[in-house]
């Protein structure tokens, strides 16, 4: 049970870290520096809390700043974290096209405003049928067409279920974009912006930085996964829109209320997008049945621009028309 | 059937292989101006990135790709041709059999330059090798092209050694000691007696009938591509064989002007006559009338049915592309029919029409297998940037085909200078003299 | 003359640089937004945790703050203070031994976390007053009914045991957080008893943790208790290596296979082909 066990995996970070911060890291120095800069400890020794709850006097030579923890190499992003078959919920019920998660997204991996890994659209599946906001981020299904076709193996299946992209050795064929039902890979058409990100080694778990002529889509955020915690869509969705969670355990959460998988999916009927196409998502929908908030909810707080996307669907249509 | 003796013959060949007109001269410039043009755009494209091309993340795939299925078909129909006719030991095949092998060939060298054009990362070309994954059709057609480049080289060099041996011991040739050399070392001191003839034939058979297998599996492999995924207008069980066909009209047709241009430059009316113009014409015809039927049979099916993503695409062609359309699969079709199915339209010039219109046909016919699609994905695009919704191509994709055009050009012009552009052996061959036509 | 000048300008120049970089470092010291909280753990340790978060610059999301020195305060005598300086999760936490006295007053305990002078942030002191609680738990079937009966009483300085009245919730862990699995409440006597569902996957042999919890109380803030029980459904959580498949590193074997043939007997006819131009050449070379 102990994969389950947050204390338990709380206090295995907490022991990581403390290794961390206790090592001697000589190569450290120049991320030392950075931090030093921005809040000087006035004495050269600081004080680090064990796993046991003591306390050390560590020396600050041997400091070295943990955000988080490190991004896993490209060999280490091959393997799944163990004991884990990650599972997204959506529930259509709760969106209002606030644009949280992609912004969230963007800012997390380092996008550039017209590069989106999670998009949001607006669904009418028929004219007589009501429409909704749909936030599609990829599915990771577990019968990858963009996998199969990949002629190097830059795009990859673990075993916890996510697929990822390692940059380096993507050549920019694109077909995996086109083998993509769902429309949810990105390609780097120019060079991208500048990093405003601090400086990381590459790891294909967080895609950052992007390199240009290369594809990148949403990646579950396996780099805080790594550290047991949510995806940045996850947390930044005002509404709790998106739930994450171990498909092993029954349990998904999305940050501040934890339900069970099984009785969600009986509860709520849930679906997967296109489950006709076999390639078996591990992304879930909830169907927009007793909404939170109108449909036209989210059209009235986005720009001009992110309006026009819609201006095509059936029900945007009917909205413009004069009475 | 006239017969004609090797002095006759190298006497009106070589004096093409001996000098070049200023006129020469002044097409292969231009055309040099042309693949310049080309490689500046794909510098461009290199330091810039592919936003200047007109692809973007719907459509992925734009005219590089089209090209690229347009110059292997040409190839693969270059193949299948002289493959065929070279079994079929068709008597009038032998003035032409050297014009659809050159083509063969040099189409094969110049498609996969597209591949590469719409690759991200062209830095990484060397991981296609590197790291091969079996599964995915651009694997299958790494191989399957490399295969197919080896063999069609193989066939057009066992077709050339006895003319080259000819050249070799010909006295009254007149050129440079370099082409001397070449045509000695490649000639393999091959002389002709009874026991190299025989060896010679056995290589020439065998290999006549792999390239008909090779082109028709690669082709697959390269329809495949498209048919694999699980795109509305791609996933379709007939892509294979439809692109078999396809590629062998567009072929033909390629055939058809190669012909036409040759026999007005080089002056060999002598050689390939109205016959040789109607016989490739009728395998147009035939070819044509199923391109036809597969067509319609694609088309048929995914309208029949309309599930909701192919009526998308069908109302999409019919609406959006609807004279491209008209153009590709109507007049594309039904023109080169009419040209050659009636014996009064039946004239070389006509044929040579007719031939134009099925090669552009078929480019559209890639163009609209491409493009349509990639802009109807299952999920509408919604977005307020209109070259992500509707493809337009950029001058450096055009520049790029046209250079494409340009390198076919130059390397025929090459080639017809270092070997006579119709097969002297293989018109000599007096002991076979059977007047098989198919 | 010039020069002294020049040297005399530059260096109030400097003075007056230096004065205001460093009266300006000080100035910039953040307010901290914190959060104290006790919790009482099943092995009767206590553990306090402070996490400290501050608005760096002009971000509109606060930031966690490492690094701060926290003292850690469980009584009013200064030898009950400990000194914790906060993770890069910007949080510092105080364990409390269950052994170690704490003094009492008026029957409460009284805990207090209080960021100690630091270039970074502004001085803040919280603390926590309350009631000691006790918090027993029994995971039993009855009845072939998987029960959770639970017990809640006050405890005094002399160790005495007063059942009380509070809403306990029950949890199991889960990968990212805690799922609930039930909440009752004890009566006058106080005792409680809930069922406990079926089919919650539990490890391989179908153990699972049970976490009794008094949450956020006015008088008795956070107890716990925890306990294994083997209640859940045996679950494989080892993946095993996927089968062959179109999207997995090695191929499936038809395709191998296919390909293999196919490849063979190409390249054995290119091969063959080859062998006879070689016959060619010794052809010719045996006549000369």
């Amino acid at each position: 049970m102990e994969n389950n066990d947050s204390k338990t995996s709380s206090r295995r970070r907490f022991l990581r870290e403390g290794l961390l911060l206790g090592t001697g890291a000589l190569a450290a120095a120049p991320l030392l520096q950075s931090c030093a800069e921005e809040h000087t400890m006035p004495a050269d020794k600081v004080k680090v809390l064990t796993p046991d709850g003591k306390v050390l006097e560590v020396d600050r030579a041997n400091l070295k700043e943990v955000k988080g923890s490190q991004l896993a190499t490209t060999k280490e992003a091959i393997q799944g974290l163990p004991g884990r078959k990650f599972v997204m919920v959506i529930d259509l019920a709760k969106c209002k096209n606030a644009r949280k998660c992609t912004e969230a997204c963007q800012e997390g991996h380092d996008l550039s405003k017209d590069m989106e890994w999670i998009r949001i659209y607006l669904l009418q599946d028929s004219p007589e049928t009501s429409p909704y906001w749909f936030p599609r981020p990829c599915f990771h299904c577990d019968n990858p067409m963009c996998v199969s076709v990949c002629p190097v193996g830059a795009t990859y299946k673990r075993t916890d279920g996510i697929v990822l992209v390692d940059a380096d050795r993507c050549i920019g064929c694109k077909f995996c974009m086109t083998g993509c039902p769902y429309s949810a890979r990105v390609f780097n058409w120019k060079e991208p912006k500048p990093q405003s990100l601090e400086e990381k080694d590459y790891s294909p778990e967080l895609n950052v930085p992007a390199k240009e002529g290369t594809v990148g889509k949403c990646v579950f955020c396996a780099d805080k996964l790594r550290n047991n915690e949510l995806p940045r869509c996850v947390t930044a969705c005002p509404m709790g829109v998106i739930y994450f969670g171990n498909i092993l355990d029954d349990t998904i959460t999305n940050g501040d209320e934890t339900i069970r998988f099984s009785d969600i999916m009986k509860e709520r009927s849930g679906y997967r997008y296109l489950e006709t196409l076999g390639t078996v998502p591990s992304v879930f929908y909830l169907p927009p049945v007793g909404r939170m908030f109108p449909v036209e909810r989210g059209l009235e707080s986005i720009d001009d621009e992110t309006k026009s996307r819609y201006k095509n669907v059936d029900y945007v249509k009917n909205l413009s028309k004069p009475k | 059937m006239k017969t004609f003796d090797s002095k006759s013959l190298l006497k009106d060949f070589t004096p093409e292989i001996e000098k070049t007109s200023i006129a020469w001269w002044v097409t292969l410039i231009t055309f040099i101006g042309i693949f310049l043009l080309g490689v500046h755009a794909l510098g461009r494209q290199v330091s810039e990135g592919h936003i200047v091309t007109g692809m973007r993340d719907n459509v992925v795939w734009g005219i590089y790709i089209v090209n690229f299925i347009f110059f292997m078909g040409l190839s693969y129909a270059g193949a299948l041709l002289s493959g065929v006719l070279h079994l079929y030991k068709a008597e009038w095949r032998k003035p032409v059999i050297r014009i659809a092998e050159l083509i063969t060939v040099i189409s094969l060298l110049i498609g996969p330059f597209f591949i590469f054009f719409c690759v991200g990362r062209l830095d990484r070309l060397h991981y296609l090798v590197l790291y091969p994954r079996i599964q995915s059709p651009i694997t299958w057609d790494v191989i399957a092209i490399t295969t197919d480049l080896f063999g069609c080289i193989l066939f057009l060099y066992l077709s050339i050694i006895e003319d080259l041996a000819l050249l070799r011991d010909s006295l009254e040739l007149n050129v440079p000691a370099w082409k001397k050399k070449l045509y000695k070392f490649l000639a393999m001191s091959y002389t002709g007696t009874p026991e190299q003839r025989k060896h010679l034939s056995q290589a020439r058979n065998i290999m006549a009938a792999m390239i008909i297998a090779i082109a028709i599996i690669v082709y697959s492999v390269l329809a495949w591509i498209f048919g694999v995924t699980l795109q509305p207008g791609w996933h379709s069980t007939i892509f294979g064989p439809y692109f078999v066909i396809a590629a062998v009209y567009s072929g033909t047709g390629l055939m058809i002007i190669v012909m036409w241009l040759f026999r007005k430059i080089y002056r060999l009316e002598k050689y390939i006559t109205l016959r040789h113009f109607c016989n490739v014409g009728y395998i147009l015809l035939v070819i044509g009338a199923f391109y036809g039927y597969f067509t319609f049979a694609d088309y048929l099916t995914k309208w029949y049915g309309s599930q909701k993503m192919d009526a998308l695409l069908i109302d999409k062609l019919f609406s959006n592309f609807f004279w491209l359309f008209i153009f590709a699969n109507y007049i594309g079709i039904l023109i080169p029919i009419i040209i050659i199915g009636i014996r009064k339209f039946r004239t070389i010039n006509n044929i040579f029409i007719a031939a134009i219109i099925t090669l552009l046909a078929l480019w559209v016919n890639r163009f609209l297998i491409v493009i349509p699609t990639l802009e109807t994905p299952y999920l509408p695009i919604q977005d307020h940037r209109i070259d992500w919704i509707q493809y337009s191509s950029t001058w450096v994709e055009w520049s790029l085909s046209a250079a494409g055009v340009a390198v076919f050009a130059i390397l025929i012009m090459l080639f017809s200078k270092l070997i006579p552009i119709i097969s002297i052996s293989e018109m000599i061959e007096v002991e076979d003299t059977s007047d098989e036509t198919i | 003359m010039q020069l002294y000048k020049l040297q005399y300008i530059s260096q109030i120049a400097c003075i007056i640089a230096i004065t205001l970089f460093t009266s300006n470092a000080f100035a910039q010291k953040a307010e901290p937004e914190t959060e104290f909280k006790y919790v009482k753990n099943t092995d009767n340790s206590r553990t306090l945790t402070y996490s400290v978060k501050y608005i760096k610059g002009d971000a509109k999301k606060s930031s966690e703050a490492t690094n701060v020195p926290i003292s850690f305060n469980t009584g009013i005598a200064k030898e009950n203070t400990k000194i914790v300086n906060t993770n890069s999760f910007g949080i510092a936490q105080y364990i409390i031994p269950a052994d170690q006295k704490l003094p009492l007053n008026n029957g409460k305990y009284s805990f207090s976390a209080t960021i100690i002078e630091n270039p970074l942030l502004e001085s803040k002191s919280d603390s926590i007053t309350l009631i000691d609680l006790g918090l027993e738990m029994k995971l039993e079937v009855i009845d072939s009914v998987k029960t959770i009966v639970f017990s809640t009483f006050e405890i005094d300085y002399k160790g005495l045991q007063t059942p009380v009245k509070a809403d306990v919730v029950f949890y199991v862990p889960r990968t990212f957080s805690k799922l609930k699995v039930g909440e009752g409440s004890t009566d006058e006597k106080g005792n409680g008893e809930i069922e406990f569902p079926n089919g919650i996957p539990g490890d391989s042999i179908g153990n699972l943790t049970v976490i009794a919890r008094v949450e956020e109380n006015e008088m008795y803030e956070n107890v716990e208790n925890v306990q294994t029980i083997a209640w859940g459904v045996a679950t494989n959580y080892h993946i095993a290596k996927f089968h062959r498949a179109l999207w997995t590193t090695v191929a499936p074997r038809w395709m191998i296979i296919t390909l293999t043939i196919l490849l063979l007997g190409v390249w054995g006819h290119y091969i063959f082909v080859v062998y006879k131009l070689y016959r060619i050449q010794k052809v010719s070379k045996q006549i000369s």
